[in-house]
């Protein structure tokens, strides 16, 4: 994903070369990981990419397919990472993983353990935000998905910081050698009050832990088995990330009512009427509000398209930027439980 | 299996360095630095930090007075901050007794004549040493009303006496996760890719709440620039409280965008003329400019009018710096400082003036009291290297030639597009950028201009949402209506804005990947 091995120092302006892996961007929804090869090949419905004309292009590049249509080559990111990986169980996105990632406070030289892998969507986080000098230990009880989740991490390149283990934590805990070892833990279990004992020991003093629940009552449980004294600041929260989409829209102003009125009403109005009315007008004046914003350059661009709307009947005022939500909001997630280690 | 590596977090205060006080239970936070003259201030008890000193974060210490002064005692482990085990001691041990059911407030009269101990009594207890547990004991004892409370009632008094008589404070290890709306700061180190092996370029004014977040997820392995734009240098106090290690404090810089954007278009621009300026450097040493480059370095450095401050304020100019060296690399080169220009104002190492963030104090907002307030008389400040010196010519080099990996700005006075559109550039491709602002409307329409032209892919306009539950009794739960971040605290509507550098063509003559 990044040069992250001793010694590697980050090259900006590096291109892309046999091996590396790619996000193939469309658009925000439409993105595909793909890993560059020597004579392979990419086909979408803009139609087929020669991998060839890939290689010893920047990222970030347009490529464009046999039929003409193009994508980007985006470089890879745990963010990325967690929108195209391949949904072996139910995931957590940016939300959740930033706040877990702060809250947990892991940095360079941290020792993180988790459980259970899933599809390794915060794994790939947790790793990237530990790396060089720290390491992630991840459980999953289901053999098939420990060995997808390693394969993921080759592919992503962080084999080095992540090591996939199979383990049933909820029946057998945590190993004994992490006693005392470990500076933050993340729990994403069915019965996470189980473990809580195991994590008690894992933990440095003063080391926080994070449990992720879907239902409250999974959340009582939990936080029962951390009110003990062993354990310190329980907190509970829930995060959630809302979108807005933005668009130029223009608003009418024709009412239908009678013109002789609107112009007296508009010559005594004109003196209080916001900007955008006085450029309604006809006038390409320069907006003199007191703003200096650089969107005047903008505007100019949107009045002459406004303009020709208003050849209409009526006027129209000149389009501006509106962001609204998006129509389907994020729902629900889960629950983030977190405490500390008392010392 | 077997542990591959250890972990290298360190865990205990040492002197000189800076820790957060979390005093009686989360009442009060505040940071402070470990030096022989700190003191501390908690109501009418002073008392200074030596007993910090060394000490496990995590550690609980109750500040118990002595004759004329008080002193930081270490509590024994188990000890709850807000005095569990007294608590237990002094009330009902049977909560679910029939007695202890059937109390309630009927008879109280809040008279204010239930305690027979005055003011002059407690005074001369604590003349004659009686330690705070002593007097709690003895207001318990000489209160009228206290065995006719509920259990409840009575754990409320007990605090309530616990933290004015014997408050406990909490050694805590500072860091970013204490800021305030460390919700939005964590989604921004996100989805900014912050983290090791990353050049993270900053633009705030926040007091360098951002560049300590993003300091400490670069742990030292990589750089972060806090560019300014302003004559004066902003302060960014805050990346001092957090402890960095020395690679990590070594690795924060500073650098006028001014320079930065110039170094960028020469380097841009010279590599798009490689050709022709491989031929010429050929023949060049130490201070040599290739021919081709002559031409562009007065266009560089006249019109450096980034600073497009709105609402008619004052454009401000940035001079720059005279350049130590030339530095000359296969296809680059550094230009050799116009004697025309001014030198720049060297500024003067900011005065340790912790900014207050927020002046609330719910849990998760910290604020920042000036370090004097817990510390005064500080001394010699943490050895070490400072963060925060200017960067040097090959910093700026290797940013110049290869772009930053991220950046992160958080300037509420500035105008989104016109940051965007000037500082894009210096990003290297497919790099993400992450804006935050209180107000929707610009970073709206600072999107709908990167679609129009083009700029960035992935861009999105989000705002993140938070809420705590109030859970620590599993049989009482209380869901906290307070919305910490979003639309209702009108205050806060922070908006993010994410996008990835696409190299396409930009209204400005920069040279395009391709």
């Amino acid at each position: 994903m990044l040069p992250l091995h001793d010694g590697e120092v980050r090259r900006g302006d590096r291109l892309i070369q046999d091996g590396d892996l790619v996000i193939v961007y469309e658009s925000y929804k439409q993105m595909k990981a793909v890993t560059v090869t020597k004579n392979g090949e990419f086909q979408n419905r803009y139609g087929l990419f020669m991998h060839n004309d890939w290689i010893g292009k920047p990222f970030g590049c347009k490529v464009t397919g046999k039929k003409g249509g193009f994508v980007h080559l985006l470089a890879p990111s745990p963010q990325l990472w967690t929108l195209v990986l391949t949904h072996r169980t139910q995931i957590l996105y940016i939300m959740d993983i930033s706040f877990v990632l702060a809250y947990l406070e892991v940095r360079p030289g941290c020792v993180v353990i988790e459980s259970g892998t899933g599809s390794g969507s915060l794994t790939t986080a947790l790793a990237r935000a530990a790396a060089p000098t720290g390491h992630v230990y991840t459980f999953d009880f289901h053999e098939q998905r420990a060995e997808a989740a390693r394969k993921d991490f080759e592919r992503t390149g962080l084999s080095s910081f992540v090591t996939v283990s199979v383990r049933d934590i909820q029946g057998e805990g945590f190993p004994e050698e992490f006693a005392s070892e470990v500076d933050a833990v993340f729990l994403d279990l069915p019965q996470p009050w189980l473990a809580i004992p195991s994590v008690a020991k894992s933990l440095k003093a003063d080391s926080p832990v994070c449990s992720f629940s879907p239902c409250m009552e999974q959340v009582q449980r939990t936080c029962e088995a951390l009110t003990t004294t062993q354990f310190r600041d329980l907190r509970t929260f829930e995060v959630l990330l809302r979108s807005y989409e933005v668009h130029e829209e223009c608003f009418g102003t024709d009412l239908g009512l009678d013109s002789s009125n609107n112009e007296s009403e508009s010559a005594i109005l004109s003196e209080s009427s916001p900007p955008h009315k006085r450029l309604c007008s006809g006038n390409a004046e320069v907006i003199d509000s007191g703003e200096d914003r650089s969107q005047l350059s903008a505007k100019d661009n949107l009045i002459a398209k406004g303009s020709k709307k208003s050849r209409r009947r009526g006027e129209q005022l000149p389009g501006y930027v509106v962001a609204r939500p998006e129509a389907e909001a994020k729902g629900h997630t889960g629950y983030l439980t977190f405490a500390r280690r008392a010392v | 299996m077997s542990m591959i590596g250890k972990s290298t977090i360190q865990n205990c205060a040492e002197f000189g360095s800076s820790v957060l006080l979390d005093i009686n239970d989360g009442d009060k936070m505040t940071f402070a630095r470990l030096h022989s003259a700190s003191t501390l201030k908690v109501g009418n008890m002073k008392c200074n930090l030596d007993a910090l000193v060394g000490q496990p974060y995590g550690a609980v210490f109750e500040l118990q007075s002595e004759r004329n002064s008080a002193k930081l005692v270490r509590l024994p482990t188990g000890s709850g901050i807000n005095g569990t085990k007294e608590k237990q001691e002094h009330c009902d041990a049977d909560q679910n007794s029939e007695e202890v059911k059937g109390r309630d407030n009927r008879a109280l009269v809040d008279d204010n004549k239930a305690q027979t101990l005055s003011c002059d009594d407690i005074d001369r207890m604590k003349r004659e040493g009686a330690s705070g547990r002593e007097i709690i004991e003895a207001l318990v004892a000489n209160s009228a009303s206290f065995e006719t409370k509920t259990a409840f009632s009575q754990e409320k008094y007990m605090k309530k006496k616990q933290k004015k008589y014997a408050p406990r404070v909490l050694l805590r290890r500072p860091s970013a996760r204490r800021f305030c709306r460390m919700d939005t700061l964590a989604l921004m180190m996100s989805l900014a890719n912050v983290g090791p092996k990353s050049d993270i370029l900053v633009l705030e004014s926040l007091g360098g709440l951002i560049t300590a977040a993003a300091a400490e997820r670069v742990g030292g392995h990589g750089s972060v620039c806090s560019a300014y734009y302003t004559t004066k240098r902003p302060p960014i106090d805050m990346v001092r409280l957090l402890n960095l290690d020395d690679a990590t404090a070594v690795s924060v810089v500073r650098a006028p965008l001014e320079k930065l954007v110039a170094a960028r278009r020469l380097a841009l621009s010279c590599k798009e003329q490689a050709p022709a300026v491989l031929k010429g450097s050929e023949v060049q040493n130490g201070g040599e400019v290739p021919v081709g480059n002559d031409q562009a370095l007065p266009a560089v450095l006249e019109g450096q009018n980034l600073a497009q401050v709105q609402n008619g304020r004052e454009e401000v100019k940035v001079s720059v710096p005279p350049q130590e060296e030339a530095m000359t690399m296969a296809g680059e080169s550094v230009p050799v400082e116009n004697s025309g220009s001014h030198s720049m104002e060297v500024d003067q190492e900011e005065k340790s003036n912790a900014t207050a963030v927020e002046g609330r104090q719910e849990d998760g907002c910290e604020p920042l009291d000036k370090e004097h307030n817990a510390a005064e008389g500080e001394g010699k400040a943490s050895k070490g290297p400072r963060p925060g010196n200017e960067a040097s010519s090959s910093d700026i080099q290797r940013w110049a030639s290869q772009g930053f990996s991220s950046l992160l700005v958080a300037a509420p006075e500035l105008d989104p597009w016109t940051v965007i559109k000037n500082i894009l550039p210096l990003l290297s491709s497919s790099s993400p950028f992450v804006i935050y602002s209180m107000y929707q409307q610009p970073l709206a329409e600072c999107m709908y201009q990167l679609q129009k032209n083009n700029m960035a892919v992935a861009i999105q306009l989000t705002e993140p949402w938070c809420r705590e539950y109030q859970d620590n009794k599993p049989s009482l739960k209380h869901v906290d209506t307070l919305l910490r971040v979003g639309l209702i605290t009108s205050r806060f509507s922070p908006a993010v804005e994410i996008g990835d550098v696409d190299p396409l063509q930009t209204k400005d003559t920069l040279p395009i990947f391709q």
